[in-house]
């Protein structure tokens, strides 16, 4: 069965929630989490535009995190005193990370396959067709030609369990000719937390 | 992700190149609302039709059409390109050879006839010479690729350069560089600072290192012109450059992991030294033809070639057959090397030589020709530096030489015949009232060769370098990736320092 997660918007920079969260985490032991912050694993926030805006101080401080439902009673309960508060926070229906890459080196190539052929456990691949193509022709030095004689290209989207996506996203993103997306979310309804 | 990664990013560069083409054009017609149409009052007389005051301006768009070709099709379509660009060369070529023969018939002929001859055929077997005896020479060895070990690579590449071409240096070089380097997770600044120096900027010091300059040399600026006027230039821009790499890649080398104990080691060695002899021998042949005068040849067409750059060109050829036959095939096999560079070159050249004649002879019209804005806008050194440079880092910058040292001449000495007015675009010959062209002709040369560098597209061997550290798994940038990150940053702003300081 899959960890239900909620999606946190807290009102504070990352730094104080991270330092919150973790707390929560060394006091309360396995029972608490796993959660994600969502800058620093990947996974989609209000973006750039809106992180320029605070640091030029326009907008507040936001710091989204991906954190169990089971974990929102004890959210609330140490938010208290601390001076983090919460803008919002909504259900994650579902989870997505779209990929794309290009290789024109044949055991890079075989390296990538593996990874989208045999993803993690709960990892589901979708809408994938890896190409292969190969010219002869173009073995070998070109100047104003410059065709690759083996190039192999894909592009897809991965779904699963928030933790192993995160997982796979880092795996992935480690190889320079993958093109990954921050995981993209589908929220539900607004959660309370009180 | 909707548009494939290859489709956004043509469109990119396609609108990139449309704006900096737009850009020049503005920048060209500044000042030039008044231009007048002096069509025919130039004409020479006794020597038929003044082809420069005649043609149109529209006459030049095979011309840009074969460049964005070159430019373009790389990116948009690599594999088409690569199956057909000689049917694209061609196409590019009768589209404006066919009017072109049919309104001015032996003149258009006779002109054909000499740029092929004088310009197209010397300038194949140079680059074919040097190629082939590049192709023979192998660098060996198990290097550990260390900021200083990068720094003495892409140093000797760098001097390399001006010696057996751009392309030769590169392709002796770059195996090397990426072997050294393949145990490393960053590394591909080490490849962009390769294209930099190795494929651009260690080839401005004589007509052997990149072909702009060879075409200078053809046109008659003197063999060690650019070692006298523009290595200040150069050493300058190549100290800068590599300044600014060895910084990057000691901050990169930091951060790898310890390199790895892989065992034996092998030695470093170079094979195929005896094609220095070779490579002598194409350089020696270089300096004869512009230092002795054997009398001109009839060659047909009341065309004359000299005596020297016939026995040039024959004992290139012999030095090229001499380097192919002593040479092992496993070295030739080290560098991949194969004809096929020189048959792209071979068959895309055909091609510019012909449609470029328009764009020459407007432009030696110069304030009489269709293309007069252009020639009152470009008025000094540095926007000759820039105008070459911009252009150069976007379309070939053989082509983009010549374009900008006829208009040059066409400024500068209007009406005077080209062998006379490139003494004074040297500077070695000077005349009360009559501009001292070096500095014009030094901007051209740096801004062509340099800001090659630019681009992927705006010098041969970065594609070439480029493709091989690909297939080599080096995860290179896009278009886009290359200049905002690398070129932009680096490149433009030594080269406006470097404007500051020599132009």
């Amino acid at each position: 069965m899959e960890t239900p997660y909620v999606e946190i918007i807290f009102k504070g920079v990352v730094e104080d929630v991270k330092k919150f969260l973790a707390d929560l985490g060394a006091d309360l032991g396995d029972d608490f989490g796993p959660y994600f912050i969502s800058e620093e694993r990947g996974i989609a926030d209000e973006g750039r535009v809106w992180k320029f805006l605070e640091a030029v101080k326009l907008v507040e401080d936001h710091t989204h995190a991906l954190v169990p439902e089971k974990d929102l009673a004890a959210v609330a309960k140490r938010l208290g005193d601390t001076g983090i508060g919460i803008h919002a926070a909504h259900k994650v229906i579902e989870k997505r990370l779209q990929f794309e890459y290009e290789c024109f080196n044949e055991e890079l190539a075989a390296q990538i396959r593996a990874l989208f052929d045999n993803p993690p456990a709960g990892v589901t691949i979708e809408g994938y067709n890896p190409n292969t193509f190969r010219d002869a022709s173009a073995k070998g030095q070109e100047l104003y030609t410059p065709a690759h004689d083996f190039e192999c290209k894909g592009e897809g989207s991965a779904k699963g369990p928030v933790k192993a996506l995160v997982e796979f996203r880092k795996t992935i993103s480690e190889i320079p000719q993958i093109d990954v997306d921050d995981i993209s979310l589908v929220l539900g309804d607004e959660v309370k937390i009180s | 992700m909707g548009l494939s990664l290859r489709l956004q990013n043509v469109l990119k560069v396609a609108l990139v190149i449309v704006l900096i083409l737009a850009a020049q054009c503005v920048w060209a017609s500044e000042g030039a609302a008044d231009a007048e149409h002096h069509e025919g009052e130039a004409a020479h007389a006794g020597h038929g039709p003044n082809l420069g005051t005649i043609l149109p301006l529209w006459s030049v768009i095979p011309f840009a059409g074969i460049l964005l070709s070159i430019a373009l099709f790389p990116l948009l379509a690599p594999h088409f390109w690569h199956h057909h660009y000689p049917k694209v060369s061609l196409f590019w070529a009768l589209v404006f050879a066919i009017p072109f023969l049919i309104a001015f018939k032996l003149d258009a002929l006779h002109s054909i006839y000499h740029i092929m001859l004088l310009d197209f055929v010397p300038f194949i077997i140079l680059l074919g010479g040097l190629f082939t005896v590049a192709g023979g020479i192998v660098v060996r060895g198990s290097f550990r690729g260390s900021p200083i070990v990068n720094l003495i690579l892409i140093l000797i590449g760098t001097l390399l350069a001006s010696w057996i071409g751009t392309t030769g240096a590169a392709m002796v070089m770059i195996r090397p560089v990426l072997r050294a380097n393949a145990w490393r997770k960053n590394y591909v600044h080490v490849v962009v600072f390769f294209i930099f120096l190795v494929a651009n900027i260690g080839g401005s010091l004589t007509p052997l290192g990149d072909p702009p300059l060879f075409l200078g040399f053809l046109h008659g600026v003197s063999f060690f012109w650019t070692l006298f006027n523009i290595s200040f230039q150069t050493l300058f821009v190549a100290a800068m450059v590599l300044a600014v790499f060895f910084a990057l890649d000691t901050y990169y080398y930091r951060k790898e992991d310890p390199p790895p104990d892989d065992g034996a080691k092998e030695p470093i060695k170079v094979e195929g030294l005896h094609n220095l002899l070779f490579l002598g021998g194409i350089i020696g042949a270089v300096l004869f033809s512009g230092m002795v005068n054997l009398g001109d040849v009839p060659v047909g067409l009341h065309i004359m070639q000299s005596g020297q750059n016939i026995a040039r060109d024959l004992f290139i050829i012999a030095m090229g057959v001499a380097s192919w036959v002593t040479t092992k095939k496993a070295l030739r096999e080290a560098n991949e090397y194969s004809w096929g560079p020189i048959l792209e070159v071979a068959y895309l050249f055909a091609g510019i030589f012909t449609t470029i004649i328009p764009a020459l002879a407007i432009l030696k019209a110069g304030e009489h020709g269709a293309l007069a804005f252009l020639i009152r806008a470009v008025n000094d050194p540095a926007r000759y530096f820039w105008a070459t440079g911009i252009l150069s880092s976007f379309l070939d910058n053989a082509p983009t030489y010549l374009t900008f040292f006829n208009a040059s001449i066409g400024q500068l000495y209007p009406g005077m015949a080209e062998h006379e007015a490139v003494g004074y675009l040297m500077g070695n010959v000077t005349a009360e009232g009559i501009a001292n062209g070096k500095h014009y002709l030094a901007a051209i040369s740096a801004g062509a060769v340099f800001m090659g560098a630019n681009t992927y597209i705006g010098n041969a061997p970065n594609f070439m370098v480029k493709a091989i550290a690909e297939e080599a798994g080096v995860p290179m940038p896009s278009f886009f990736g290359y200049m905002l990150k690398y070129s932009i940053p680096v490149l433009i702003v030594i080269f406006i320092i470097n404007m500051l300081i020599f132009i």
